[in-house]
């Protein structure tokens, strides 16, 4: 009972030491003396460190206990009528192993960032944001109720789309920032869209209230269309976080960011938020197999697109994020046939293989460099099998397709992105000619804007 | 006395302890007026912003003292007789209930950190005054019982907004008539509105209620009067812009004189307008060249969802909008006062290019993030709680309202993440402006920021004080508040 109540303590504990470090860098900005990078340095590695020590330990402390053990309930958030809000994290299996995976390689980025970054103009910038998104991503770990899930959920998106505009005196990383923030908002819809339904239907977001309480065999109560409606929106939300199809494209764009923070969010967390959210909502999809077998569909078809895309990328971080995004797509078509433990286990080792290689990345060139020279010539081009096996003509169009990454993005600008805009600037004109008609002709330095919809390829 | 005025003092006058023994209101309503007069008069000094932080300090003190003093005597409302013995002799002229209680400090503190804020450049002399004439004349309209003097009140408080207009000069001119027109309109529908509802006549009392509706849409930018909403902050001195509208007159209006008689399919109907304008505003602010014209966008949007929850579905949707109209007041208003000190350094702020000076001014930057993902309501600030609350309660008879409320926060998260990079990221010119913020700057956006954070992660007091609220208008309204707590 006490080894419990530890477990519990040292799990809270973990999900407010990140937290405290961006309070603490924040303060410390705020009041004009910003840490320096000595002191900020050791403060973050031990940050990080006391946090992974704290999970594992919570890990092994509560793993051995039954389920009520391991609800941990933080009390009412707040209340009107007979609606309420609770705090919850849940510290059962999936959760304990997630989250003990997040904290440690968020520690082994942290320590390698403090290297990688050292004198880098935006260091406490990376580090602050670090710390956010390590807290997001433990609160989606180890959420006891829906609503926890989106508040993690937010901050992981703010932080991520903050890191790729990592350099932003260039364009392109803040234009990709902002694409991917704008599906993130636009897909994360769908995660309150499930936690309304849920509310509705249940009258509580806790997930041992519409889950089940022991994973991975607990029931819903919810019926096949409720769970089904539940499963396919939280299964809208994956598609953004996930970067599954038809979303894809703003994967390798977030690879403009510090190669540490790609290698975490990309290769190892963030990519596999959306997994880990369909994994943890099971019991919805095994009471609702449409909803399932759209789970495995989208993950074939993203796994398809990503081997494709993959294999015509010249530069290894595109390369490496597309090889990250087939194994999600597994990973899915894992989920969707009903699997459990495999999804995890897959998880786990594909956030820590894919972590690896990222980080090793900017070290390859010159790998290879020394290989070429030790063999004296090109090394020989390894993985072409199943290329083979297909014509000529339909290698060659799957090529140019491949290498235009299925034109994902232009599809969503076209579709999307370009009406909102133009309808914008047009009903932007209607109301200043309505002023003008109003106040006479305005006489400012501030022209009625062109309409700026035609020819992007951007997210402005 | 009206009977709007006999809805607010209803308790008060049966209760022993309905009257104040010190008139805070008075005193609350008058030190900033007088303060604006003598500092008027003063001229622009050293120590006038440091007075007027004092008298605002004070004003928060007396503010805060009437409310106390209302949780203190658990009375329903308090008036306060010394005014209105002084000039009407019986009846009161200022009185405080649960709903306006908070919003006299929520008002003073907007004004405190857009006096500690106001820049010295590009202001015609004087600003600290009129912004101090402008809150006090905010403050006696929240602290007012009687629709006549509200009505006159509402169209005092038009007049520093449309001076400071017309001293812009020729390039404000088209924007100075909009405003005029529109909000002429709107104080004289207010004004005919209030004159009509006593009349008797059923004819008069419907034509009443579309005057008294259109008036409140115009002053809350409701689409589609709302036209003169982003030409106004597009032309017109930030800072007056931001005390004339965050405090939203037009909600308090909505819910004093509209909300206690008019039927459900009235307020069902504003309620429904103000959904498209959430997400009408957080489109049009995702797609705006000028900076100034996206936050008037995405002002209207995120002020809108304030007056969703008027519709009055449940307990908790209703206390949903009134903490949206805490959160959304402070935030919008935190947001436009760091373009305001923005643009005091670098001119006129586009958001087609990108401007630069992230390493510059890194606080500027994380301090103008912090009040914008507070105005959208992202979680862990009061706004995220509002919007729970919000769609939460009102999502079983408007599914449709939770899916439109969710996506105006996606599209405003959007608007403001547009303008933050294009604000703060690029290459900065080299030499560039001196970005650095001041320390009164700084403490005023931190005092913000702090204050939205804290109610965002231990909102169960102003909630709970929200839901008393709309619990004492949904029965003054008639309607079974039980009932509507246990619909599910």
């Amino acid at each position: 009972m006490i080894s419990a109540e530890l477990g519990r303590a040292l799990v809270v504990g973990a999900v407010t030491l990140p937290a405290g470090l961006w309070l603490v860098m924040a303060t410390a900005a705020l009041v004009g003396a910003p840490l320096r990078e000595r002191w900020l340095s050791p403060v973050a590695r031990t940050i990080f460190s006391l946090t992974a020590l704290a999970l594992v330990s919570g890990a092994a402390l509560l793993l051995p206990a039954d389920a009520a053990a391991q609800a941990i309930d933080l009390g009412e958030w707040f209340a009107a009528g007979d609606h309420a809000f609770h705090l919850r994290l849940l510290a059962d299996p999936p959760a304990l192993i997630f989250a003990s995976l997040c904290a440690v390689l968020c520690g082994v980025v942290a320590a390698f960032a403090n290297r990688y970054l050292h004198r880098e103009p935006g260091y406490h910038r990376f580090f602050a944001l670090l710390a956010l998104f390590a807290t997001g991503i433990l609160l989606i770990a180890l959420a006891g109720s829906i609503e926890v899930v989106f508040a993690g959920w937010e901050l992981v998106g703010l932080a991520s789309a903050l890191l790729i505009a990592f350099f932003h005196e260039r364009p392109a990383p803040v234009e990709s920032g902002l694409w991917a923030l704008t599906v993130y908002r636009l897909t994360d819809l769908g995660l309150l869209g499930a936690a309304v339904l849920v509310h509705h239907f249940q009258g509580s977001g806790d997930f041992d209230v519409f889950l089940g309480t022991s994973w991975p065999i607990g029931q819903t109560p919810l019926s096949a269309g409720q769970a089904g409606a539940v499963a396919l929106l939280l299964l809208f939300a994956a598609l953004g976080k996930g970067a599954l199809l038809p979303f894809s494209g703003w994967l390798p764009r977030a690879m403009e960011g510090p190669t540490p923070s790609s290698a975490i969010f990309y290769g190892a967390l963030s990519i596999h938020a959306g997994a880990y959210l369909l994994l943890r909502a099971g019991p919805l999809l095994d009471a609702a197999p449409l909803a399932a077998a759209l789970v495995a569909l989208v993950g074939l078809a993203t796994a398809l697109h990503a081997t494709m895309v993959g294999r015509v990328q010249t530069d290894i971080k595109s390369a490496l994020a597309y090889a990250s995004l087939t194994q999600v797509g597994i990973i899915l078509v894992e989920i969707g046939v009903g699997l459990r433990w495999l999804p995890l286990l897959h998880i786990v080792g594909h956030a820590t293989l894919r972590s690896l290689q990222i980080l090793r990345a900017p070290s390859l060139l010159h790998d290879f460099h020394t290989l070429e020279t030790a063999v004296g010539g090109h090394l020989p081009r390894t993985g072409g099998h199943l290329e083979r096996l297909l014509p000529e003509g339909t290698r060659r169009r799957l090529y140019a397709a491949s290498l235009a990454r299925w034109r994902l993005d232009e599809f969503l600008i076209a579709a999307f992105v370009a009406p909102l805009r133009r309808l914008s600037a047009g009903l932007d004109r209607a109301e200043r000619r309505w002023c003008a008609l109003l106040g006479g002709p305005a006489a400012d330095d501030h022209p009625v804007p062109e309409d700026t919809s035609k020819g992007g390829g951007d997210a402005r | 006395m009206p009977a709007e005025s006999a809805l607010l003092l209803a308790s008060a006058a049966s209760a022993a302890d309905g009257s104040l023994t010190h008139p805070l209101l008075t005193l609350a309503v008058a030190t900033p007026l007088l303060l604006a007069l003598a500092l008027a008069l003063a001229g622009e000094r050293r120590w006038t912003r440091g007075a007027a932080l004092a008298g605002l300090g004070l004003d928060l003190g007396l503010a805060l003292a009437a409310l106390a003093e209302l949780h203190r005597r658990g009375a329903a409302s308090l008036a306060d007789t010394w005014l209105g013995g002084q000039i009407i002799g019986d009846a009161p002229l200022l009185a405080i209930d649960r709903l306006s209680a908070a919003l006299l400090p929520f008002a003073i503190v907007i004004a405190a950190v857009a006096v500690m804020v106001a820049p010295r450049v590009g202001e015609r002399p004087g600003l600290i005054a009129r912004l101090l004439l402008a809150l006090s004349l905010t403050l006696a309209i929240f602290a007012t019982v009687d629709p006549r003097l509200l009505a006159l009140l509402w169209a005092l408080s038009l007049i520093p907004p449309l001076l400071e207009l017309r001293g812009r000069g020729p390039s404000a001119r088209q924007a100075s008539r909009v405003f005029a027109i529109y909000m002429g309109a709107s104080a004289l529908a207010f004004a005919v509105g209030v004159a009509l509802r006593g009349a008797g006549e059923p004819a008069l009392a419907t034509l009443a209620t579309g005057l008294l509706v259109a008036a409140v849409m115009i002053r809350k930018g409701i689409t589609p009067l709302h036209s003169w909403s982003p030409a106004f902050f597009e032309h017109a001195p930030l800072g007056s812009a931001i005390l004339f509208t965050a405090p939203q007159v037009g909600a308090y209006a909505l819910a004093r004189v509209v909300l206690p008689d008019e039927p459900a399919l009235v307020l069902r109907g504003v309620a429904a307008a103000a959904l498209f304008t959430a997400v009408y505003g957080a489109a049009m602010a995702t797609t705006q060249a000028d900076a100034r014209r996206a936050y008037g966008y995405l002002f209207i949007s995120q002020s809108a969802l304030v007056v969703v929850g008027f519709e009055c579905v449940s307990l908790a949707s209703f206390s949903g909008g009134l903490s949206l109209w805490i959160s959304s007041g402070l935030a919008l208003a935190g947001l436009g006062m760091t373009l305001w000190v923005l643009e005091a350094r670098r001119g006129r702020l586009r958001l087609d290019r990108f401007h630069g000076g992230l390493e510059k001014t890194p606080l500027l930057a994380a301090l103008f993030l912090l009040l914008g993902i507070a105005s959208v309501g992202f979680p862990g600030t009061l706004g995220f709680v509002g919007e729970e609350l919000l769609i939460d309660g009102a999502v079983l008879e408007f599914p449709l309202l939770g899916f439109a409320v969710a996506l105006a926060s996606a599209l405003g998260g959007i608007a403001l993440m547009r303008a933050y990079f294009a604000l703060f990221t690029g290459r900065a010119p080299r030499p560039g402006p001196n970005l650095f913020l001041r320390p009164r700057e700084t403490l005023g956006f931190a005092l913000l920021g702090a204050l939205l954070l804290v109610l965002g992660l231990w909102p169960r007091p102003l909630i709970a004080d929200r839901a008393e609220v709309a619990r004492g208008l949904l029965e003054a309204r008639g309607a079974p508040a039980v009932d509507l707590e246990t619909h599910r």
